[in-house]
């Protein structure tokens, strides 16, 4: 790694943040779903309300009827019992048809026309819905802009010319093509390597918080769910909900052992993904300036506890550690000729993940935090990281212990 | 595939005949293998006349061999051909679309097998008992037989192809809000064209075939021509016959795969 090293963070802009308007998009009311000769119904009796331009993850482990609830939604499966209110209209009994044109639709395995073009795939639903031809080619265009593919060159070719990859992204402009308000999304990048897959992933999270979908979003997979989702619902067998709260509160407070076996080990380490360098005290370690000579490093580092001190140029920029060996073995030697460079650079919107690797493979133990000029700000140790730890645990006790207050006064309402 | 597999109901791959794993082919073929077929008929039909020329030809040959006669029996013979194989389309094609949609799976055990006896009944079979048992003969007559013996290459080609296309192309457009027959008409059957029509191929060369039999119940076609040269055993007319319905054929079938190539959905 070179002194100039800055570690680059995920775009991922719509994490935590969503600013939502509070208002409830889909609400499943004690939808069921029991197919026949089966003994135990698909999914049972599930409550949910879905904000208005949240991401919500449906997650569990396979046959737990994450997927059978996602299509109840537009209905590819029907309900057994139950009510689906879609923007506060009751869409349980309407025309199936007419429902699922104002609902964008994406699958695993893409399912793009292969007979038709991309451009003739992206129109489908416009044309069901009427536009015409002038607004339906504009569309086109746009939508192949937004998912970073050149309209020319990409409009008239055929599905099976396209790499996986880029199949996916026709999916979403095609899905996205009606602009309708709720996406349903079937683990979308489930069949995607795992490089194009993180790619895909920031893109979608980028272009999210431009649109602002109410998105429906099921995987299996936890960590996809902790990067993608604003609220991630875990469930257990016949689509019951074990938790459903934010990626943060479900990591640091699983509500019982089954979320906590979902998440799995290292959730802590998880959810040190979700939070910032930004957003966490900052110490602050001895400094020099680039021109001082050895006497007043000396005096700093016997004034400090620390063995070491960082060295600043005039622009405030971290050049180089010293410690007091160093200043002794290069006795006239200008201060950026001696000790070690600056390895372990972070920018603010790192996350304290980010931070911790790169501070366990530095020399010192100690990731150095510069703003975007490269201007030094503060450091992060262990001990700031242990000590985030620990505060995510309080608050994050404290959140699960108001919910809890507010279940037990409802049921005590409920009784009266 | 979703080929049903409830007991009762014959699963396609049982079902016997080849016509349903003919291959599809999947680039399109280069001009000089375009123009090879054309070249190699015209040598033949070449060859034939300069062989028949050679022939000192006797009153009854020269009834059977002279350019009308061969010109109407030609002609009867496609028109034979090209009637059995639109009624063999317009009736095995919505059969097949009916019998792959969910609710007929019931009927779908019964009817494949009602096509099978079609194709089991030899043609000349078929033919007698029409005429014997009904009186019924000419061009009708043989339109019917033919129909029966060669539906069931369509039937099940078509069968195949609908169901051979992909469950999640089709959830992906019912996902979209295409309607059910939306989804049929605008993505199911553009699907299904290359497999249906190496069905309608086969169909058509079965029926060039089996309609040089139709001369047995006056319907003419290349097969009078045949059966006047077996009963009055003059072996240049039998020849004459015999190469010209063999050089109608393997023209068919060239002219059916050109249709194939320019049918085909292109991205497929």
């Amino acid at each position: 790694m070179t002194d100039t090293s800055i570690t680059h963070t995920p775009d991922t802009a719509s994490i935590g943040g969503a600013a939502t308007s509070g208002k409830i998009m889909i609400k499943l009311e004690n939808l069921g779903k029991q197919y026949p000769k089966e003994p135990k119904p698909a999914v049972d009796n599930l409550t949910l309300e879905i904000p208005e331009g949240e991401i919500v993850i449906l997650v569990g482990p396979s046959g737990c009827g994450k997927t059978t609830t996602m299509k109840m939604i537009n209905r590819i499966i029907e309900p057994t019992s139950g009510r689906i209110i879609l923007d506060g209209e009751d869409v349980t009994k309407a025309d199936p048809d007419q429902l699922r044109r104002k609902i964008g639709y994406v699958i695993q395995q893409i399912g793009l026309f292969p007979h038709m073009t991309i451009a003739q795939n992206i129109a489908t639903v416009p044309k069901l819905l009427g536009w015409d031809a002038k607004k339906i080619d504009a569309r086109i265009d746009e939508l192949l802009q937004t998912v970073s593919m050149a309209p020319e060159t990409y409009r008239n070719r055929y599905p099976k010319q396209l790499s996986g990859g880029q199949r996916q992204r026709v999916g979403v402009a095609r899905a996205l093509s009606g602009d309708p308000a709720v996406m349903l999304m079937d683990e979308p990048f489930g069949a995607i390597d795992p490089i194009t897959r993180d790619r895909l992933q920031n893109e979608f999270l980028r272009l999210q918080a431009e649109v602002r979908k109410t998105i429906v979003f099921v995987t299996h997979d936890i960590d996809e769910a902790i990067k993608m989702g604003d609220r991630i619902a875990i469930l257990q067998e016949g689509s019951r909900i074990a938790q459903y709260d934010t990626p943060e509160q479900i990591l640091t407070a699983p509500a019982n052992d089954f979320v906590a076996d979902f998440i799995g080990r290292g959730a802590s380490l998880k959810r040190l993904n979700l939070s910032r360098v930004r957003d966490t005290q900052l110490s602050q370690w001895p400094t020099v300036q680039l021109g001082d000579d050895h006497a007043q490093v000396l005096e700093v580092l016997r004034a400090s506890d620390k063995g070491f001190a960082l060295v600043l140029d005039e622009a405030h920029r971290p050049r180089r550690w010293v410690s007091a060996p160093d200043l002794q073995r290069g006795e006239n030697r200008p201060l950026d000729q001696i000790g070690l460079p600056p390895e372990a650079v972070v920018e603010p919107q790192a996350t304290l993940n980010d931070a911790l690797n790169e501070l366990i493979t530095a020399n010192y133990s100690v990731a150095i935090v510069v703003n975007a000029n490269g201007e030094y700000q503060g450091i992060v140790d262990i001990e700031s990281i242990n000590e985030a730890i620990r505060t995510m645990r309080t608050d994050a006790r404290a959140r699960a212990r108001v919910g809890l207050d507010a279940d037990e006064a409802e049921q005590i309402g409920r009784q009266r | 595939m979703t080929a049903s597999t409830e007991p009762g109901v014959p699963d396609l791959a049982t079902v016997p005949a080849a016509a349903a794993t003919a291959p599809v082919r999947r680039e399109r073929r280069t001009v000089a293998s375009y123009l090879f077929m054309p070249l190699f008929l015209g040598l033949v039909c070449l060859g034939l006349y300069l062989y028949v020329q050679s022939q000192e030809l006797d009153s009854i040959e020269q009834r059977s061999l002279n350019a009308s006669n061969i010109g109407k029996a030609l002609w009867e013979h496609i028109q034979l051909t090209a009637v059995s194989t639109f009624f063999v389309i317009i009736i095995a094609v919505p059969l097949g679309v009916f019998l792959t949609r969910p609710f007929t799976r019931r009927y779908r055990g019964i009817l494949l097998t009602v096509a099978n006896i079609g194709q089991a009944v030899p043609t000349i079979g078929l033919f007698a008992l029409l005429a014997v048992l009904f009186f019924f003969l000419g061009f009708a007559a043989a339109i019917v037989g033919l129909v029966a013996y060669a539906v069931l290459p369509v039937l099940r080609n078509t069968m195949v192809g609908l169901q051979q296309v992909d469950e999640n192309i089709l959830e992906a457009g019912r996902g979209m809000g295409i309607s059910k027959f939306g989804v049929l008409r605008r993505i199911e059957l553009p699907l299904a064209v290359p497999i249906i029509l190496a069905g309608v191929r086969t169909a058509l060369i079965i029926n060039v075939g089996a309609a040089t039999l139709a001369a047995y119940i006056n319907a003419g076609g290349l097969g009078r021509i045949l059966v006047a040269g077996l009963s009055t055993n003059r072996l240049t007319v039998q020849i004459v016959g015999a190469v010209l319905t063999a050089v109608l054929a393997l023209l068919i079938d060239y002219l059916a795969g050109i249709a194939e190539d320019v049918l085909r959905p292109k991205g497929l």
